[in-house]
């Protein structure tokens, strides 16, 4: 469906370097990225700006030649993406309707995304969330081929985000491909099926998959003497130490480990197995492969869909942090549910 | 480029719903009637000092220049400061039912409210047709400089920094025709001007003439200027930068 072949790209400090992936028909990427890389990456999908180097297809056609000949099946939500304000719920949603001349009701799809209640509301009197789903509402009366999504749930709320993941995952199984970006790798995770990070030094793929189990409880069985164990973090010319119970989750960024305090980031010079060696006795568990998560700070277990599962921690920023379906179980048994 | 007529109801619909509530554009095309019935209440009585057809001519001047043109083109700039022409254009709405849609709704704005002024300064009903088609054909070049008007200027702003002397140009230079020579010689180059005496003589009762030729012809080349203009705006500049 959509196929991206070694992108490179410069505009305006914003550089794509490297870019190569693949989307079938059905399928949904996550990438994390800057805003304006996003915003860079879908101009030259939409067709609006060539590639420098290497290739971007969409049903083996260049994005301009397939934004020609068929018009209108690139579903498309901006991070900003503005509404006509004065108008009511309804009739924005129905205007367009009439606009793709689609084949869909409009009711139906306004009920599906929790919107019916607001029919007769002005688009200003609404919050951030519900604006959000008048735009995916807006989309899905599209019936879009492929769909770019740029920060599918940054500041929604739970309810509006499980809403958002829901018509996601159908319209997958309907045959919609998604293109989904955000800032944040957590969402980027949570949303797509498969996840890659795109920064300047290139494209990494996020490997989403489960972590191999065998021998990773088993080992260092006999460490039984209590320890002091300080995690180290270096800023500049400083190292500063840790103590395990104040790290909220560690995040694991380019093969480095990132530990996040109260909300503030910390790089460390440790690898994600060696954290998880010395941290499993404090309570941390691997929610994911990117992912080591202080036990004691989580709140809430979260189930998006049946494959998707988030904690939520009751740290400052109230962060939520992705768990792998293959995990859930060993978390299961920790906390003895 | 497609082109269906179907969007470009929904869009024409949809422009006439929003037309209502935004209440720059809504002010813009009620004053030329604000302006007719405060002239015809104050000057009513004595038809002798102001004819009526003075009231109408000015009033009618004022809604060509400053509704037909200035309303396509802050419809057109609003979408794009507002970035809801992006999403659009997404939709597969292609420029040209964009623009159709925005046309439409100006072109029925300013007739019916020249009707309405026609009726409230008095005039005979029997001029009304020969009345629709000489202001039509100006209407129609008014339309086109809004139309580049909107497509240059990146804001609602901007629509009036760029147009107010393009506009002023078609209102003034006709108003004040009558008390300068030298401005009666550039007016006579005016779409306006030639209108103002193409509809006098109607007015009067008095039949189309060969003598009225070069003023037809003058509004005639200019909604071909336009139209060129308009062409080489379009293709240059587009309606989405």
């Amino acid at each position: 469906m959509l196929t991206i072949k070694d992108l490179y790209k410069d505009k305006m400090n914003q550089s794509l370097k490297g870019l190569t992936f693949q989307a079938e028909k059905g399928s949904s990427i996550s990438l994390e990225c800057s805003n304006e890389t996003s915003a860079l990456l879908a101009d030259i999908i939409l067709g609006k700006e060539l590639p420098a180097r290497g290739e971007v297809l969409i049903d083996s056609l260049t994005p301009k030649d397939y934004c020609r000949r068929h018009p209108g099946t690139i579903g498309v939500i901006f991070k900003e993406d503005p509404l006509y304000e004065k108008m009511t719920v309804e009739g924005y949603l129905s205007f367009f309707y009439k606009l793709f001349n689609s084949d869909m009701d409009y009711r139906d799809v306004m009920q599906k995304l929790a919107l019916l209640d607001l029919g007769t509301v002005m688009i200003k009197n609404l919050s951030y969330s519900q604006k959000r789903r008048i735009s995916l509402a807006r989309e899905i009366l599209k019936n879009p081929v492929l769909f770019i999504f740029q920060e599918p749930i940054l500041n929604m709320d739970r309810d509006g985000a499980r809403l958002i993941i829901e018509s996601i995952k159908e319209l997958c199984t309907k045959g919609t491909t998604f293109l989904l970006t955000s800032l944040h790798l957590k969402d980027a995770i949570l949303v797509g099926d498969k996840a890659y990070r795109l920064d300047e030094d290139g494209c990494v793929e996020i490997n989403n998959n489960e972590l191999p189990i065998s021998g990773r409880i088993t080992a260092d069985e006999d460490k039984k003497t209590y320890t002091i164990e300080k995690i180290p973090a270096k800023i500049e010319d400083k190292i500063l130490l840790f103590d395990p119970m104040e790290i909220d989750y560690i995040e694991s960024e380019d093969g480095f480990s990132c530990l996040f305090v109260r909300g503030e980031k910390f790089p460390s010079s440790l690898s994600m197995t060696e954290l998880e060696e010395r941290l499993k006795y404090f309570g941390f568990f691997r929610s994911h492969r990117s992912y080591l998560v202080n036990l004691q700070r989580v709140r809430e277990v979260i189930t998006w869909s049946r494959n998707s599962y988030s904690l939520n921690l009751d740290d400052k920023p109230r962060s939520s942090i992705p768990l792998s379906k293959g995990r859930l179980e060993e978390l299961k048994d920790i906390l003895k549910l | 480029m497609s082109f269906s007529i179907k969007r470009v109801r929904a869009l024409t619909i949809k422009e006439f719903k929003s037309f209502t509530k935004n209440s720059n554009v809504l002010l813009m095309s009620l004053l030329p009637i604000l302006f007719s019935i405060l002239y015809t209440y104050i000057y009513g009585g004595k038809a002798e000092d102001v004819p009526k057809t003075d009231i109408f001519m000015l009033c009618l001047n004022m809604n060509l220049s400053m509704v037909a043109s200035f309303v396509i083109g802050m419809l057109i700039a609003e979408e794009k400061e507002k970035n809801t022409l992006r999403t659009l254009l997404l939709s597969g709405v292609s420029s040209m039912e964009f623009l159709t849609g925005k046309v439409t709704v100006t072109l029925l704005i300013t007739v019916i409210t020249n009707i309405i002024m026609f009726f409230i300064t008095g005039m005979e009903t029997q001029y009304l047709g020969w009345f629709l088609f000489f202001s039509l054909l100006v209407i129609i070049s008014m339309i086109i400089i809004g139309a580049i008007i909107g497509m240059i200027s990146p804001s609602q702003m901007s629509t009036g920094v760029i147009g107010l002397p393009v506009i002023m140009l078609f209102l003034l230079i006709p108003m004040l025709a009558e008390y300068n020579d030298n401005l009666k010689k550039v007016a006579k180059f005016t779409p306006n001007y030639n209108m103002n005496l193409l509809l006098k003589q109607t007015f009067k009762g008095e039949a189309l003439s060969s003598a009225d030729l070069p003023a037809l012809a003058t509004i005639a080349v200019w909604i071909v200027l336009t139209a060129i203009l308009f062409a080489f705006t379009y293709s240059k500049i587009g309606i989405d930068k």
